[in-house]
């Protein structure tokens, strides 16, 4: 029975893996930010889907620059400098209004890295003066000697059960020295 | 006893899943293609230069047998000749009388005017052959006559009518060549027969019957000229599941009939092209030999004599078939 059943499970992921096309780099002419985001979603599998998406982030006046994989099925947006970036609530529901199930958020964001009395770590995003409290995880807690100095925070979330996305610290670098 | 039972029920499914997937390769095995496509030529590479492209989409001919080309991200239209030797091209990114945003499909009606389906934009514009902007329609909504997203178009020279397949509002409508609304094919939806889940693109037989590539229920769907439904072909029996198999489709997203009622699809998300009978018989497949992702269409259209034109989207080119039947 457990063999049958493992046939057939193999059978099926081998059957419902998607497959897409190859995409390129779009770079609009609004002049480019510093932050930008990486979405890995289920269902991206053809043009018509990849273009609503780009479409919901357009009409957020926000995104310079969209690049898509279809084979990954991943997009990456980009900010135009100055505008505020998106809430991932926000981007989440654009991915689900576009069609698709968000599977991965990844955030690149350049800023600074600050400490509260209380030892509460928030991060103020440098083009936009947003500021979003971070979670005091190990990578922040090993980060003491670039606090309050220029960074890049990459945070990443995945999508598990039924609990809402956020986004937790995973590398914390010093800018310009991207990894 | 009630555990023995109660194995034997479970395993059921197993069992006629196993069937199913016995069947289909012995039917894959067992199956001869009654015609085959030859690869005749490619079209164009990737820029902004006349005749290059930047994702390619929408094509359609004219009665003198010009090529026109939604150069989606280019955002212009482009006329090549039947030959592929570049005449012209209009249009620019924007939103006024003339601009594009996505351009994503083209057709041509019996008098040479030229209508182009805006993704972004939710309408239609229609040019003269040599691209000076006429008039346009349509707005961003879900009421009847209103767009999100207009993708695919088609004319019915007989009855002067343009099919538009709205992707996100999941219906087909059908226009007089002025663009008043005269009914809706097809209702949103999931596998059963006359639902549309996302459809993409729609093509016009001989005799006025509509076909519907109907993408996220990996099907293709018929209707009558009037917009009653009449069958479906893929999906797995139907039901919306993609499959890569012979006869059944991941994602079509392109459809086009000749002018022997025979269906060609480009079943974007197989990498391949498609051809069905009037009954929807699989008469041939096309990728690359082995099957890779060097090939992703998107579009398809037939010429008066019988070519077979498919966009490469993210190639940035045009390939063109022969069909041959055996």
């Amino acid at each position: 029975m457990k063999t049958i059943t493992f046939l057939v499970l193999t059978v099926m992921t081998i059957w419902f893996v998607a497959s897409a096309a190859d995409a390129k780099v779009i770079s609009p002419s609004a002049e480019k930010g510093e932050n930008k985001v990486y979405i890995r979603a289920d269902g991206l599998a053809c043009y018509f889907c990849a273009y609503g998406l780009e479409r919901f982030f357009k009409q957020s006046g926000r995104i310079a620059w969209y690049d898509m994989n279809m084979k990954e099925g991943v997009v990456e947006v980009g900010f135009i400098k100055g505008k505020p970036i998106l809430p991932i609530e926000t981007i989440n529901q654009y991915v689900y209004d576009a069609g698709f199930s968000p599977r991965e958020v990844r955030a690149e964001f350049v800023g600074r890295l600050t400490r509260a009395s209380d030892g509460t770590y928030r991060f103020e995003v440098t083009e936009t003066a947003q500021s979003f409290p971070v979670e005091a995880n190990a990578v922040v807690k090993e980060s003491q000697e670039i606090l309050n100095q220029k960074i890049i925070l990459i945070a990443g979330t995945k999508k598990d059960s039924t609990a809402p996305m956020r986004l937790v610290p995973e590398q914390i670098v010093p800018w310009r020295s991207k990894p | 006893m009630n555990r023995r039972f109660f194995r034997i029920a479970a395993s059921l499914p197993l069992f006629f899943f196993l069937i199913l997937v016995l069947w289909t390769f012995s039917m894959e095995a067992g199956s001869e293609s009654p015609g085959r496509f030859r690869l005749v030529a490619t079209w164009g590479t990737t820029g902004q230069a006349p005749g290059q492209f930047n994702e390619p989409m929408g094509l359609a001919f004219d009665p003198q047998g010009n090529l026109y080309v939604a150069d989606t991200r280019n955002a212009r239209i482009q006329k090549l000749t039947s030959e592929g030797s570049f005449l012209l091209a209009w249009g620019r990114p924007g939103e006024g009388p003339g601009e594009f945003s996505k351009p994503v499909d083209v057709a041509v009606d019996g008098r040479g005017r030229v209508y182009v389906s805006d993704y972004d934009l939710d309408r239609i514009q229609v040019f003269t052959s040599s691209g000076e902007y006429l008039k346009q329609w349509g707005q961003t909504g879900k009421a009847p006559g209103q767009f999100t997203v207009a993708s695919g178009l088609s004319i019915d020279p007989k009855r002067s009518r343009i099919y538009l397949a709205e992707f996100y509002n999941k219906r087909v409508e059908a226009y007089s060549l002025d663009g008043v609304l005269l009914f809706q094919v097809g209702r949103p939806g999931r596998a059963r027969s006359g639902a549309l889940n996302y459809p993409t693109d729609v093509a016009v037989d001989p005799a006025g019957q509509i076909y519907v590539a109907d993408a996220y229920n990996n099907r293709l769907q018929k209707f009558t000229s009037e917009g009653k439904y009449l069958d479906k072909w893929g999906g797995i029996f139907g039901w919306g599941i993609a499959a890569s198999w012979q006869g059944w489709f991941r994602v079509p997203s392109g459809i086009a009939v000749d002018s022997a009622g025979r269906i060609f699809v480009s079943d974007s998300a197989n990498h391949r092209m498609v051809a069905l009978s009037p009954k929807g018989r699989v008469l041939a497949q096309w990728n690359l030999d082995p099957p890779t992702k060097l090939f992703s269409p998107t579009r398809v259209a037939v010429d008066a004599g019988g070519r077979i034109f498919a966009a490469d989207t993210a190639h940035d080119r045009i390939l063109v078939f022969e069909f041959q039947a055996d």
